[in-house]
């Protein structure tokens, strides 16, 4: 392995200074470059409010499409069979049927891939929150041996090889590809994925209660309000909007709640967080995902152990592990025992997580394979 | 998956890509006349310091109990300096989002006018029209963006103004739960005068507000998680014991010293 490092790191140099040469040659490429700026308004509705975008990456019409290319194209792997679609996949709102995705030669990954969209509103990346932008996850998934087990020298030359990304890349940033620019293209691609068209989000704050079934409203009590049981020991809420509130239906912020330890084990087995952070009290957090298309982004959970939502439910119901050292606070501050959900109540809470598909996102025609006919 | 590995590689890369393309590095002129006026909360619980006290640091707390701080979050509103002739100078547009566990302690301002003043101003909360106002219109880094601060009922409606939450143990053998606290609804709006006479020269100022999370238990009402340890600002039982944890937050601030 330190062998191994230590190549790597000469190429790393090699490449930097190549990189670095190319650059100014390209800049005198074409004078009249000047692609299509994108206004954000168009992209983030104004319900979501605005994001807080990268100021250098500014979205053009050419950047994000390049990095649509670049999302769908298995060049990116190794050995050209795996593209970033292969595991994130838009009917499943870009997440993973699987509970573990396969990578080049069968590879398995640790985690299920998980969906991806609103992305420009997170603060953190991945389901240990160990990346703060894009532009630098990216690279993880294209090097990661069981993902996609590329080398970035290579795959700057495979680009260049290929005549339409030349193209492209010149349309987008002017110059020869490269893998800085290809990171940045993808970034702007993974910021561009929004999904706002639920009847979730129709409904959102509550302003609409005609436009839900009596369940589903039922549910969205449940889901809104706090743990609080009544003298039949029925409670009013089942507390799910800490963490997956607002009409996002996530928790942007780690630390109200954005990054978590909802109970899943007695002790944590994945470190999650803790791992990056090595404090004790991060042991077995993970980010908090948006439940937005919950319905068709199972199974859940960091490992994927869920199957169904009516097994999430019950977890939280029946089988949550208040004992857990790391238990978010939020989690237990009703004295820690298990809400006991009726029947009924779980049908309405499964009714309003239901409501949260956006059928519009998952067809969306701007965000899916551009190579297909 | 091994990809982590591949950070300080990646990282490397970014960083020797840019050194090497830098043109002769712009050093920009330090401006010695920009005077500033600085604010520091520095967090407590009883004689110890929040840092480097950790979540899983239990302190003892009113009645036998102890309590760790997860999670204590503000949002401040007329944020101001108080002359000793009584008028107000506002900071920056009044609005600050304090964040102990994430660090947002230290805030500067420009542009204070000189001369005396008598103690430092603000208000856990903000008024109606912009509590129920729309909260997307405010700026990405704007203290009132929910999507920065996370301090926004969403549903309900309304931001929460001030946010407390941890684990506590009702006595040294117990198992620990947790506690949560959000202060929020127009109801229980509470404003702060923390008294220091100083006077604003022409050097820059540091005033340092300490906030001590034991006081919010004891003084002056005493209050035990085991009884509730919840409170959200609804519910007849739920505001009795905001309303106590409020009266009790006047003693957690005080401004100890400017210099
Ligand atoms: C072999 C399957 C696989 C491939 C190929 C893959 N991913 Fe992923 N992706 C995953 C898994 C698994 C995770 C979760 C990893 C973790 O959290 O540790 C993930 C996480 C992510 C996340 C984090 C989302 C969030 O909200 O935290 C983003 C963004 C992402 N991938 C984008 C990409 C891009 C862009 C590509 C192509 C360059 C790509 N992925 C290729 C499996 C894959
Ligand atoms: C304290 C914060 C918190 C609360 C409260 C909470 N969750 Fe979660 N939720 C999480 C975290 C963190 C995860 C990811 C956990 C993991 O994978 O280890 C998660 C995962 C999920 C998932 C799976 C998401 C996916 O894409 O895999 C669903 C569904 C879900 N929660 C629903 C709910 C419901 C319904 C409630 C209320 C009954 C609820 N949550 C309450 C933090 C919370």
């Amino acid at each position: 392995m330190k062998k191994f490092s230590s190549i790597f790191f000469v190429l790393v140099v090699i490449v930097a200074f190549i990189g670095c040469g190319k650059e100014e040659n390209a800049e005198l490429n074409n004078s009249s470059f000047s692609p299509t700026l994108i206004d954000p308004t168009e992209i983030f509705p104004s319900e979501f409010g605005m994001p807080n975008l990268p100021k250098d990456n500014p979205f053009t019409e050419e950047g994000v499409y390049l990095g649509r290319m670049l999302f769908y194209d298995p060049v990116l792997s190794i050995d050209s069979t795996v593209s970033c679609a292969s595991c994130h996949k838009q009917e499943f709102a870009f997440g993973d049927p699987a509970p573990l995705s396969v990578g080049v030669f069968g590879l398995k990954t640790g985690r299920n891939a998980p969906a991806l969209f609103n992305m420009a509103y997170s603060q953190k990346f991945f389901w240990d929150a160990r990346v703060s932008r894009l532009r630098d996850l990216v690279f993880e998934p294209i090097q990661a041996h069981n993902e996609m087990a590329m080398t970035l020298p290579l795959l700057e030359t495979r680009l260049n090889e290929i005549p339409r990304y030349k193209r492209h890349f010149e349309l987008a940033f002017n110059r020869a590809p490269n893998v800085m620019d290809m990171s940045l293209a993808l970034e702007q691609f993974l910021l561009s994925l929004v999904s706002k068209d639920s009847k979730f989000n129709e409904f959102f704050p509550g302003n609409n209660p005609s436009l839900l079934t009596a369940s589903e409203l039922r549910g969205a009590f449940l889901f809104n309000g706090l743990v609080d049981f009544d003298e039949n020991n029925v409670t009013k809420g089942a507390d799910c909007f800490h963490c997956h509130g607002g009409e996002l239906a996530q928790q942007n912020n780690p630390l109200m709640g954005g990054i978590a330890n909802n109970g899943l084990d007695p002790y944590p087995t994945d470190l999650g967080f803790g791992k990056i952070t090595n404090k004790e009290q991060d042991m077995g957090t993970f980010k908090a995902p948006s439940l937005l298309n919950i319905a068709v982004t199972g199974p859940y959970m960091h490992d994927g152990r869920f199957t169904t939502l009516e097994q999430v439910i019950n977890h939280y119901s029946d089988s949550v592990h208040y004992e857990n050292p790391s238990i978010h606070p939020q989690m237990s501050a009703h004295g820690g025992i298990q809400l006991n959900l009726s029947q009924q109540q779980k049908d309405d809470l499964l009714a309003y997580l239901l409501t949260m598909t956006d059928t519009a996102f998952l067809n969306n025609p701007e965000y899916s394979n551009p190579f297909k006919p | 998956m091994v990809v982590r590995k591949i950070i300080p590689f990646a990282i490397a890369f970014f960083a020797l890509s840019f050194q090497s393309c830098d043109k002769e590095p712009t050093k920009k002129p330090v401006d010695n006349s920009e005077k500033l006026f600085s604010v520091e909360f520095e967090p407590h619980i009883g004689e110890n310091n929040l840092p480097p006290l950790g979540v899983n640091d239990f302190m003892s707390k009113f009645g036998g109990e102890s309590f760790t701080v997860n999670n204590w979050a503000m949002l401040l509103s007329d944020f101001s300096l108080i002359t000793q002739s009584n008028d107000t100078v506002i900071l920056g547009d009044g609005y600050q989002w304090v964040n102990f566990r994430a660090n947002r302690t230290t805030f500067d301002y420009q542009d204070i006018p000189t001369g005396r003043y008598k103690g430092i101003y603000f208000r856990l909360g903000l008024d109606s029209n912009i509590n129920h106002g729309d909260p997307t219109v405010w700026p990405s880094d704007h203290p009132l963006n929910p999507n920065l601060t996370g301090l926004h009922w969403g549903w309900s409606g309304g931001y929460i103004f001030h946010a407390f939450e941890g684990m506590y143990k009702a006595n040294d053998s117990a198992a620990s739960s947790g506690y949560s606290f959000h202060t929020a609804t127009m109801e229980f709006v509470s404003e702060y005068f923390l008294p220091l006479n100083f006077e604003f020269g022409s050097n820059s100022l540091k005033a340092v507000v300490t906030a001590d999370a034991q006081q919010y238990f004891e003084n002056p009402n005493g209050i035990l998680l085991k009884e509730k340890a919840v409170s959200h600002s609804a519910g007849e039982s739920e505001k009795i014991l905001m309303s106590g944890l409020l009266s009790n937050a006047q003693s957690v601030f005080a401004l100890k010293i400017v210099e």
